[in-house]
Parts: C-alpha cells; sequence; structure tokens
C-alpha cells in the first residue's frame, strides 16, 4: 500500500457505540472462529448486567478486544497488506466499556526511521476513547512499509 | 454536529464502489440479518438456495444464487458512500435483477449521473442508473436512482433533535 | 498445571500444541464480528492473493489452546470457571498472513503467574506458524484472573 506518514500525524477510525447488538456479534463470531462451527455468544459479562455484577463488576462491559480490533479496523485502513503481514500491536484495556459508550479510535505517529531498502518504520501510539475523550484502551502500533 | 458533506456531480460522472466477493459466507450472514430483521429476534439462517450449495442443485440450478436484494444493498452502499445523510433524507431506488449472480462472484456497483436537476432554492436533484457487474463488465443488477442534495441538510438535522 | 482450570496455570507451564485448518468460516466470522469489511478478510481476490485473516485473530489461537490444555474450563464448549476471566493486555506480532486453507500450528506457554496490587494476572505467549514452519504470529497476553472492584479492564 505505501502509506506515508511523518511524525505527529494524526488518524482516527468511525466512531462507534458499544451496543448490546455489537457485542452480541463480537461475542458469537469470537466463539464461531474458536470452535469452527457457528455459535451464538452465551450469557457471560459482556451480554448480561446481572451476570456482570455476580461478577463483581457495575454492570456489562464490552469485550476488551472489540476496541483492539477498532483499533486494527482503522490501521488496516490505513496500512493494509503492510499490517497484515508484518504490524505489530499491543492494546491495554485500562478502562471499562459499558454498553452504547461511544467509541473512537485514534492514532499518532511518533516514530518514522528511514530503513536500508527504501522501507520506513512507523510506529504509532494508538488509542480507544470515548465521548468525552477519556481513553478506555491504549496501546501502540509498529510497521515497516515499503521497501 | 455541523458540516455534513454537500456532494457535487457532473452528468455523466461514472462512480463506482469497491470490487467486492459475493461469497457464500456473505450469503449466510445476509439471510440471518434478513430473518432477524423480520422475526424482531435473532435468528439462524434458512436452508435454501441461497445458503446451500446441494439444495440448489436440488431445485435444478447449477450452484447457490444469490438474493437479488444483495446486490440492492450493495448499491444502496454505494449510493450513501456517495451522498451520505442526503441519501437516507431523499433517496429513492429502483433494482431490477436481470442476471442471476451465482456464487461465488466479484461484484463492482457503479453509478453514472444522467441528469442534474434544480429542486429548488439550495436543492439538487442527482438522477443515476445504476448496476453491478461482473470482472467481464457484464451487468447482472441494472436500476436507477435519485438523491436530492439540500444544502440546508445541517439544519433539517439539527431541528430534527439529533446528534450523529 | 494443565487439565486444570486456567487459575491452575503455573510460571513455565507448556501448554499443549493444537493445529487447525483456517477456515474461511473462522476467517470471515471473527472479521464480521467486528464489522471489518475490508476484502482481504473475505475473499482470496485482493492483492494479498488469498483470504487473509486479521491480524487481531491469533487471539482465536489462544482460546483453542486453553481449551485443550485448562480441560476443566472449556470455554468454548461452554464450561466456564466460577470467575470470569478478564482481559488484561493483548500484543500481537504478525510475521507473515495466514490464509485460509492453511493448517497452522499453536504452541503456548505460560510466562508467569503474578500478583499485583492484590491482583492475580497470567502472562501467557502463544506462538503460531503453518505447519509446513512458516512463521505467523506471535501473541504474548496478560489476563486478569478474576475482576476486582479497583482493577479496570474486560475479558477475553
Amino acid at each position: 500500500m505505501g502509506a506515508r506518514f511523518a511524525v505527529g500525524d494524526e488518524i482516527s477510525g468511525p466512531r462507534k457505540s458499544a451496543t448490546a447488538q455489537r457485542i452480541h456479534w463480537y461475542g458469537s463470531g469470537f466463539m464461531t472462529a474458536n470452535a469452527g462451527e457457528r455459535r451464538e455468544v452465551i450469557t457471560n459479562i459482556h451480554t448480561d448486567d446481572a451476570f456482570a455484577q455476580g461478577q463483581g463488576l457495575p454492570a456489562a462491559i464490552a469485550d476488551g478486544m472489540m476496541s483492539a480490533n477498532w483499533i486494527s479496523s482503522m490501521l488496516i485502513a490505513r496500512f493494509g497488506a503492510d499490517y497484515i503481514g508484518r504490524g505489530r500491536l499491543r492494546t491495554k484495556f485500562i478502562k471499562p466499556i459499558y454498553v452504547d459508550e461511544g467509541i473512537t479510535p485514534r492514532g499518532r505517529v511518533v516514530a518514522a526511521d528511514a530503513e536500508p531498502g527504501g522501507s520506513v518504520r512507523y510506529v504509532l501510539e494508538v488509542w480507544a476513547e470515548d465521548d468525552d475523550g477519556v481513553k478506555r484502551t491504549v496501546g501502540e502500533f509498529a510497521v515497516t512499509v515499503g521497501g | 454536529m455541523s458540516g455534513i458533506t454537500i456532494p457535487r456531480y457532473a452528468v455523466g460522472e461514472e462512480l463506482a464502489g469497491p470490487e467486492r466477493t459475493l461469497s457464500l459466507q456473505r450469503l449466510t450472514w445476509y439471510s440471518m440479518g434478513q430473518l432477524g430483521a423480520a422475526t424482531g429476534v435473532p435468528h439462524d439462517f434458512q436452508d435454501n438456495i441461497h445458503t446451500n450449495p446441494e439444495y440448489a442443485k436440488e431445485q435444478g440450478l447449477p450452484g447457490v444464487i444469490a438474493d437479488g436484494m444483495h446486490s440492492t444493498n450493495w448499491i444502496s452502499a454505494l449510493l450513501w458512500d456517495l451522498f451520505g445523510i442526503h441519501y437516507l433524507e431523499t433517496g429513492t431506488l429502483r433494482t431490477k435483477f436481470i442476471k442471476p449472480v451465482w456464487v461465488p462472484t466479484a461484484l463492482t456497483c457503479k453509478a453514472v449521473v444522467t441528469a442534474v436537476e434544480d429542486a429548488g432554492p439550495g436543492r439538487t436533484t442527482y438522477v443515476l442508473d445504476v448496476w453491478n457487474e461482473d470482472p467481464d463488465g457484464t451487468r447482472l443488477t441494472v436500476g436507477d436512482a435519485r438523491v436530492t442534495v439540500d444544502e440546508a441538510i445541517d439544519e433539517i438535522v439539527r431541528a430534527r433533535g439529533l446528534e450523529g | 498445571m494443565l487439565d486444570g482450570y486456567i487459575s491452575d496455570l503455573e510460571p513455565g507451564d507448556v501448554l499443549r500444541t493444537i493445529e487447525y485448518e483456517l477456515t474461511d468460516l473462522i476467517v470471515s466470522e471473527y472479521a464480521h464480528g467486528v464489522e471489518d469489511a475490508t476484502e482481504f478478510f473475505h475473499s482470496d481476490q485482493t492483492a494479498l492473493g488469498g483470504q487473509a485473516r486479521t491480524p487481531t485473530a491469533a487471539h482465536v489461537d489462544k482460546m483453542r489452546v486453553l481449551e485443550e490444555s485448562c480441560t476443566k474450563e472449556r470455554r468454548i464448549a461452554g464450561n466456564n470457571a466460577a470467575d470470569w476471566r478478564i482481559h488484561y493486555e493483548f500484543e500481537v506480532e504478525n510475521l507473515s498472513p495466514a490464509f485460509v486453507g492453511e493448517r497452522l500450528r499453536v504452541e503456548g506457554r505460560v510466562l508467569d503467574v503474578y500478583t499485583k496490587r492484590g491482583r492475580r494476572f497470567v502472562h501467557f505467549e502463544f506462538t503460531t506458524s503453518t505447519t509446513d514452519g512458516r512463521p505467523v504470529s506471535i501473541l504474548r497476553d496478560r489476563t486478569l484472573l478474576r475482576y476486582e472492584p479497583e482493577t479496570e479492564g474486560s475479558d477475553g
């Protein structure tokens, strides 16, 4: 894809609400991928407030991997095949995301280093924030483009 | 919310979406989504000519055939990409399924602006031919659409009291 | 210790190696589950030359390995422990795309089990390759064994 960025450049993905339906889709898609056959998500801390409260949470929370995937989708849109082949993503789920909260994935280029052969190694700070700008998921991303 | 895009196109302008393969997996999701929407509860897919290759052959078909509404929805998605909220507010779409879409087939949705009409102060109506085609350029679904773009869209949406 | 719960794992435990075929269903359902319609994950007619799994799908490898190693807590089969596990950190390094039709081998180990501010974590590492030896991904993952009110995170 040959994306080109400079240190300080910012990227973002679409804002999405962590709806109960999306939580259901993620849970079912995840279980299906795990099992290799169609599965529906079961009652758990993501789908049921009472179950979540039984586990000590105030209410049902979105699976952290939803925000990691939304960050990842933002990066795929910018880095495409370079990311799929050789990107590195780390995410830390520092604050829970509750049902129906709006989440926007963002990133900022913190390094863009030329490498032998004409490639560039990008490092980005990445995060998913709520509508008040509070970070719920944080992390880093690194990828080599071109060359 | 502010700054909804006001799209502008010229007569003869050709527009296209990405090439996407209409796969068995996508047909299965469509089946689940359609039944879920129709019944109001999550629904598993139905075994039929759109989702089961063996059943399709028993019915005399060479293989799985896509639901025509799948093509319509992908054309609709192109209109959303081109016109955004204006399409939701005023769009009309007509589609005709002139050739079967066998699965899997790579499809590209396209549109061409056939007329640009004055629809009143600050309003422009775009008339388009729409279609999807396979990699050989054969049109499988054809149709037409109309979208009125209103420069006052920000105020219209604000007056409704919704942010988005 | 294997064949117990995830909470029975100990530092240095080598988890059972698993193999599985990467199918269209597995790849596209995971992408669909997060509404990623990028064509790379839904068909083979792209510049990649094959239908690839998402860069985050190594998470599925973790679940499959734990299913075979923690046999009292087979979550895919629907047998959950009393304490729901909370995902704290996900770190994946992709070394090559994994394509539909390839057979994958996943090895896992427990890097550490530790307590921090009264909360117990497991730190895993999962290495995925194709069965003919091509490296695919390395996943390092931290999971909180049970939710505590002061800890914020979510399941994985």
